[in-house]
């Protein structure tokens, strides 16, 4: 009856140093990550750092689910993975808004060079 | 208990693979020497790394559920491997297209490339309406 106070099996042991590990290590690459993010010397170096903090936060709710043994934290994974996509593609249509009306005047308009519909 | 002890290991190996891989995207982004490296390198770490975690989820709690002590309050292994599967396929989809719409965007924007680029193939098509 007490096998809930029994030592644990040497895999689940394994299991639960990994997901310790792990938690270490996502937390160290975001930090990598946020030193990218202070130096880059462009918008996009800063983007792409932000995007890859996102995944690595989306990592660490997944090994927060692994230990704790719940699964209600486990939506966040699937919310945060869309919120980091959509703050990459806000990021890039940002930085190519300015560019985009010049070359919409160099280039001849669509109107003109194609048939109208009928 | 035969079983248990192989989903404990394929949780441990697909845990190691996508450590490894968001810590050698995160290496890359920090390390590199180009806009274009870092995003190359971030995208790794978007699509395997996120893979290699999700999977380490679905097979613990399947680990969980068939020894009996799952804790799944509010959803089911089922629905948690439901979601796991969609959020994989979501970054494989998503992953690539917002990387690349990140550096076609730098490189409108002008950013320099590495001096030891070979080619760059996108400043030739940019530029081929305006000569025609």
């Amino acid at each position: 009856m007490n096998w809930f106070l029994a030592e644990q099996a040497w895999h689940q042991t394994l299991v639960e140093r990994m997901v310790e590990i792990g938690i270490i290590t996502v937390a160290a690459g975001a930090l990598l990550c946020l030193i990218r993010i202070f130096r880059g010397p462009h918008l996009a170096d800063r983007a792409i750092a932000l995007d890859t903090i996102a995944i690595h936060v989306v990592a660490l709710v997944i090994l927060l689910t692994m230990r704790i043994n719940s699964l209600v934290l486990f939506d966040g994974a699937l919310v945060l993975s869309l919120v980091g996509f959509g703050a990459t593609v806000a990021v890039a249509q940002y930085m190519v808004r300015p560019h985009r009306r010049h070359r919409a005047d160099e280039l001849p308009d669509i109107r003109e060079t194609h048939e109208p519909p009928r | 208990m035969d079983h248990l002890m192989l989903l404990n290991v394929l949780t441990s190996a697909a845990l190691l693979f996508g450590l490894f891989f968001l810590l050698v995207g995160a290496l890359g982004v920090l390390r590199l020497p180009d806009v274009y490296l870092r995003i190359i390198a971030a995208s790794k770490c978007i699509t395997l790394g996120i893979t290699g975690m999700l999977l380490a989820a679905v097979f613990h709690f399947i680990a969980l559920g068939t020894s009996g002590e799952a804790h799944a309050e509010g959803s089911s292994t089922l629905a948690a491997s439901t979601k796991a599967v969609l959020v994989i396929l979501f970054q494989f989809v998503a992953g690539p297209v917002g990387t690349h719409m990140l550096a076609r965007s730098a490189h409108i924007d002008g950013v320099k490339m590495w001096e030891g680029t070979l080619s760059d193939d996108l400043e030739e098509d940019l530029i081929e309406p305006h000569q025609q």
